[in-house]
């Protein structure tokens, strides 16, 4: 247990930062931050011997925000009496750039979406991209090109001869 | 990261949101004081159908409960007992199945739920007391053991079902983006493989009411997907596959699907499937 509360907090912050570029909403990046937490506590005997548990966490926490919708009305239910918010009140905008950086994150496509956020939120090399994306270094790599190309179109910021 | 407007931009954006996501109070970590019964949501409520289909499964008659008993990838290890359901006295009499389709959340196969309730009302008018319900449950635990051995058994026979080998022509649930991998790597490693035996089983079956039950779960999580990702089903060869599909929850619906078809899927979902389970409707 000591070993999973020094997991938790250490990984806590980003990956509620994490869940929260994807949902833009802090109150649900909270929620899915504690069900990513809980099932990563069912499974610790086996989540602590993964070469990185904090990929693993992010992998299933990027998996619980895809599904929020699916099961949206019923879990919200059950994360209220399950996980009592701990946070009462929500939390001052970011900058408007940020803001609207990050909205313009969320309207790539996911793949796109989670490369930048890896990269621009935790500074994530490829390869562990891949293995939060689950796919090679080399896809993410290029979900990354993508995402940085269309996101310097819809943020109208200038191109640079060494942009990549 | 280069100075381009972009990496600036990004690189501040990421900051302000790490800075801000660290200052959130960080909720301490108290596992052992969730409630013992939390409220049933939806995969609970499907655990907890799963104990008490597979304790009244013996003595209502359902030919085969496969689909509830054997848990699914989606659902997590069915190792809710029936006194998680709901608080009972000892000699008070209830209908299981009848509970659970009164609890049914929303988006659930009510009607399934029902016939069972109908069923079981039917057969058993006295109800079951809560001490005739664990005896039931342990049957039901023995009889779900011998199933999975011998559906293992099975499962192994089929070679072309080899776990470790990718066939070209694997199906597969995709994303919006082609060459998406399956995604749900973090639940239901210990199930889908079982679930995926109950599926070539019920194929077996040829479609009696066990796969009836089966296309309704499957239907339920395809549309589900479909609803969410505008999921699509193909059977393109240069999409990777990974088939530790003990691993993914996608991948573990596309064994099953492709398992009871026995054959792959095209583009779009299989004229087979859509007819045999409605799953386009």
């Amino acid at each position: 247990v000591e070993s999973f509360e020094r997991f938790y907090s250490a990984e806590h912050g980003g990956v509620c930062g994490l869940l929260f570029t994807m949902t833009g909403d802090w109150q649900t990046a909270e929620d899915l931050t504690q069900e990513a937490f809980a099932r990563a506590f069912q499974r610790w005997g086996r989540v602590r011997r993964h070469e990185r548990p904090e990929a693993w966490i992010r992998t299933v926490a990027v998996n619980l925000a895809r599904s929020r919708f699916r099961r949206q009305a019923v879990e919200r239910r059950g994360h209220e009496q399950l996980y009592p918010s701990v946070s009462t009140v929500e939390p001052e905008p970011l900058p408007h750039d940020i803001e609207r950086f990050w909205a313009e994150v969320r309207s790539l496509p996911r793949q796109q979406a989670l490369a930048i956020t890896l990269h621009y939120l935790e500074d994530r090399r490829p390869a562990e991209m891949a293995e939060i994306l689950g796919c090679s270094s080399t896809t993410a790599r290029v979900h990354l090109h993508r995402a940085r190309i269309r996101l310097q179109e819809k943020l109208d910021l200038v191109e640079s001869k060494d942009f990549a | 990261m280069s100075d381009h407007p972009l990496d600036r931009l990004g690189q501040a954006a990421g900051d302000a949101v790490l800075a801000r996501a660290r200052d959130l109070p960080t909720p301490p970590w108290q596992a052992t004081a969730q409630p013992r019964r939390p409220v049933i949501r939806f995969s609970q409520f499907a655990v907890a159908t799963a104990a008490v289909a597979a304790a009244v499964a013996l003595t209502v008659g359902v030919p085969r409960l496969s689909l509830f008993t054997s848990g699914s990838p989606m659902m997590g290890t069915p190792e809710v007992g029936i006194d998680d359901v709901e608080d009972r006295s000892a000699d008070q009499r209830v209908w299981p199945y009848c509970e659970q389709a009164e609890n049914a959340p929303e988006g659930y196969p009510r009607d399934i739920t029902q016939d069972l309730c109908d069923r079981e009302r039917e057969r058993h008018p006295e109800g079951f007391t809560e001490e005739e319900l664990q005896q039931l449950q342990r049957e039901a635990v023995e009889h779900e053991a011998r199933l999975r051995a011998e559906e293992e058994a099975r499962e192994a026979a089929r070679t072309a079902w080899e776990p470790r080998t990718a066939p070209p022509d694997a199906v597969h649930l995709l994303g919006t983006e082609p060459g998406e991998q399956a995604w749900y790597t973090g639940e239901g490693a210990d199930d889908a493989e079982s679930w995926m035996a109950y599926g070539l089983a019920a194929w077996d079956d040829r479609l009696g009411a066990d796969a009836d039950e089966v296309c309704a779960w499957l239907a339920i999580e395809v549309a589900a997907v479909i609803d969410d990702d505008e999921a699509i089903v193909t059977n393109d060869p240069d999409a990777p596959v990974q088939y530790a599909y003990a691993e993914a929850e996608h991948q573990a619906v596309s064994v099953v699907l492709s398992g009871i078809l026995d054959e792959p899927v095209g583009d779009g979902l299989s004229p087979i499937v859509a007819e045999r389970c409605d799953l386009l409707g």
